[in-house]
Formats: C-alpha cells, sequence, structure tokens
C-alpha cells in the first residue's frame, strides 16, 4: 500500500506557530506522502506561510499542496507558490506530481477548483459576463484537471483540490452556499479521467467520507472536520 | 433593543452604533435610524469576522436574538476565538456574545482507513 497523509484548511497565522509541529514529526513513521488541500494561510500573507513551512521544516516526507480561496486573499498567491516550491512542497495547480514509493508509483493530480453548485442546483455559463466568467473558471480548472489526471501513468492516481467535487461531504453546510463550495464539473473530470482517491478541503460543516457518481472514494480533509493534524489513507496497489 | 426582537436566531431589530456603517449592507447609513433589521445586524457580524485579519473566518454561525449574539463554528487557536467575541463587539459593543466557538485539535492521528 502507499500510505497518503492529507489535512487541508490549515489556516495558519503567526498564532498557530508550534500548533502542528508535534504531529507532523509523527510523519516519517506513519505515511509515503503528505497532501495539503487548501487555504494553507489565514489571508494569504508570506509571514502566515513561513509559519507553516516551519513547521514541516525537517520533515522528510515528501509533500504536494493546491492552494485555497483563503491563500488568494493578499493578492500574492505566486509569491506563496514560489516560497512552497522552494520547501520542496510540489504545488499544483492543473498539474502533476509522481512520487516513487518503494517502487510504487503514486501521480497526484491538483486544482484549487472553484464554485458553480452540483447538478441541478448549479449556476450556468450564461447571461452577464460576470456570470459567464464564474462557472467558466470553474470548467476551466476542471478541465485542466481532467487532462493531468489522465496523462498521469502512474500505479496509483489522486485528485487534489481545495473545493468540493461532490455534495456528498458537504454534510452540514447550509445548501444555500453549496454553489460556493464546489462544483459537479470537478467530480466529473475526475470520473472521466479516472482515480483511485479525492482529496478536498474548503467545507468546514462538512462530512469526511463520499463518493463521486463514479464511484470514486472523496474525502474532505477540512481541518475542522477531522479534527486532527492530519488523516491517513491506505491506497492498495493492485498487482 | 426593541420589544418586537424574539428568541428566533433571526427577527426583529437591533440598534447599532452610528460609526462603522457596514459595507456588506447597502443603502445609505442616514437610512439606518434607530433600528437595523436583525437579517444586516448578522450579516454586518459575518463581514467583520470574514475581513478581520486577526480571524478571517467566513465560516462562523452568527445568531443574534434580543441583545446576545451567538457565535458556533471551530478556529484553529483560542487567540482567534477571543478575537471574534472582540470583533462582535466593534459591531454591538453593548451585546452579550455567547462564544461557543471550539478550538480545533491538531493531534496525529492514530488510525488510518483503507481505502478500497
Amino acid at each position: 500500500v502507499i500510505r497518503v497523509a492529507a489535512v487541508g484548511d490549515l489556516h495558519a497565522g503567526l498564532d498557530t506557530r508550534g500548533t502542528l509541529r508535534p504531529a507532523f514529526r509523527t510523519l516519517p513513521e506513519c505515511a509515503d506522502v503528505l497532501l495539503l488541500a487548501g487555504d494553507l494561510t489565514r489571508v494569504g500573507s508570506d509571514q502566515e506561510l513561513r509559519v507553516l513551512l516551519d513547521e514541516l521544516d525537517g520533515v522528510p516526507v515528501p509533500c504536494a499542496a493546491v492552494l485555497g480561496n483563503h491563500d488568494y486573499e493578499s493578492d500574492r498567491a505566486p509569491l506563496l507558490t514560489d516560497l512552497l516550491c522552494d520547501a520542496g512542497v510540489h504545488v499544483l495547480e492543473g498539474s502533476s506530481a509522481v512520487f516513487d514509493v518503494g517502487g510504487v508509483t503514486l501521480g497526484v493530480a491538483g486544482t484549487k477548483g472553484f464554485g458553480g453548485g452540483f447538478v441541478d442546483a448549479c449556476g450556468s455559463e450564461f447571461g452577464e459576463p460576470e456570470m459567464k466568467a464564474f462557472v467558466g473558471h470553474t470548467r476551466r480548472l476542471a478541465g485542466e484537471l481532467f487532462r493531468a489526471l489522465s496523462e498521469l501513468r502512474t500505479d496509483l492516481r489522486v485528485a487534489l483540490l481545495h473545493f468540493a467535487p461532490v455534495p456528498d461531504t458537504l454534510g452540514a453546510e447550509r445548501p444555500e452556499i453549496y454553489p460556493f463550495l464546489g462544483s459537479y464539473l470537478l467530480g466529473e473530470a475526475v470520473d472521466h479521467a479516472g482515480a483511485d482517491l479525492v482529496i478536498h478541503g474548503h467545507a468546514h460543516h462538512g462530512l469526511e467520507h463520499g463518493v463521486t457518481p463514479g464511484g470514486i472514494a472523496v474525502r474532505n480533509v477540512a481541518l475542522p472536520v477531522i479534527d486532527q493534524a492530519f488523516k491517513l489513507y491506505a491506497l492498495p496497489v493492485e498487482h | 433593543v426593541p420589544e418586537q426582537a424574539t428568541s428566533k436566531s433571526i427577527a426583529g431589530s437591533v440598534d447599532l452604533e452610528p460609526a462603522g456603517y457596514c459595507t456588506c449592507v447597502q443603502g445609505p447609513p442616514d437610512d439606518r435610524d434607530a433600528a437595523e433589521p436583525v437579517e444586516y445586524v448578522v450579516a454586518r457580524i459575518k463581514d467583520v469576522l470574514a475581513h478581520d485579519g486577526r480571524v478571517a473566518a467566513l465560516d462562523v454561525d452568527v445568531h443574534v436574538a434580543d441583545n446576545t449574539v451567538v457565535l458556533e463554528g471551530s478556529v484553529p487557536t483560542e487567540e482567534r476565538r477571543r478575537a471574534c467575541t472582540e470583533l462582535v463587539h466593534t459591531v454591538l459593543p453593548d451585546c452579550t456574545v455567547e462564544n461557543r466557538l471550539v478550538v480545533v485539535h491538531a493531534d496525529a492521528p492514530s488510525t488510518i482507513e483503507d481505502v478500497t
């Protein structure tokens, strides 16, 4: 098996310094890869990100991440991406990373994703340019996720998102805000490309477990949902 | 607080401080006069919680009834939990804040799930 550790919505800030490091230090014994499902920071400042990177410093586990909406708040997403890359974190946005774990390959394709809602209750690219831009942004990101996943030729594939691909994992979130929490377009991209697991965050009042209409396991690892530093998933390798 | 404010979470109206008119509530400040519908008060509180850099929380549940504001949800630290109470008082200085926010745990997991 490959052991995947995953968490999202850490919302690091100067006040979180030291809170995650004890748990992260256990990662080498329990996980082969760490996936960060966006909202790494509180308002997207580089100072906040450096707090998180300090928590991860010296933890010898490969890591991939997507950004979340909070990481865009200060309009410094490119700087955050550079800082993450400098720290050895694979930042995914319509792209992928491949990890070799004892001869078994794990491919992770990622995007932040965006909103729009779910089938029968979703926005359409119709009418005002703002509405077309909103849904069109999600459609473009979903298309890039599909391409990145499809191109992977690895033993296992994981889709890493911030926004939700299915309503299953939205749990106690109010249905009125579902269109701001995710989009069926993301789930559709994963189902069409294929994957062994989908990881996302963003929905703090959601549920951990869900499944795409095509039967792929979905896990919402937003910190308030899992209420621990990360979750562990064992993916079996079929030969 | 006017008497029409009830125990329902969204009902009645609340006197607001003249200063700090919230950009999330449209309309000229002069029209607010003495009382603001509770719906807009909730919106103002949520707006402050979202845009104050100490908290930046979009997911705090806010309920206003009579002169009490109830906060529910979770935050990463005790500092942010306390800051939420302070921010509510910037909107309603004389209200009672019932802060039910919990601080999330950050322990390492003791189990691993087999995903099949």
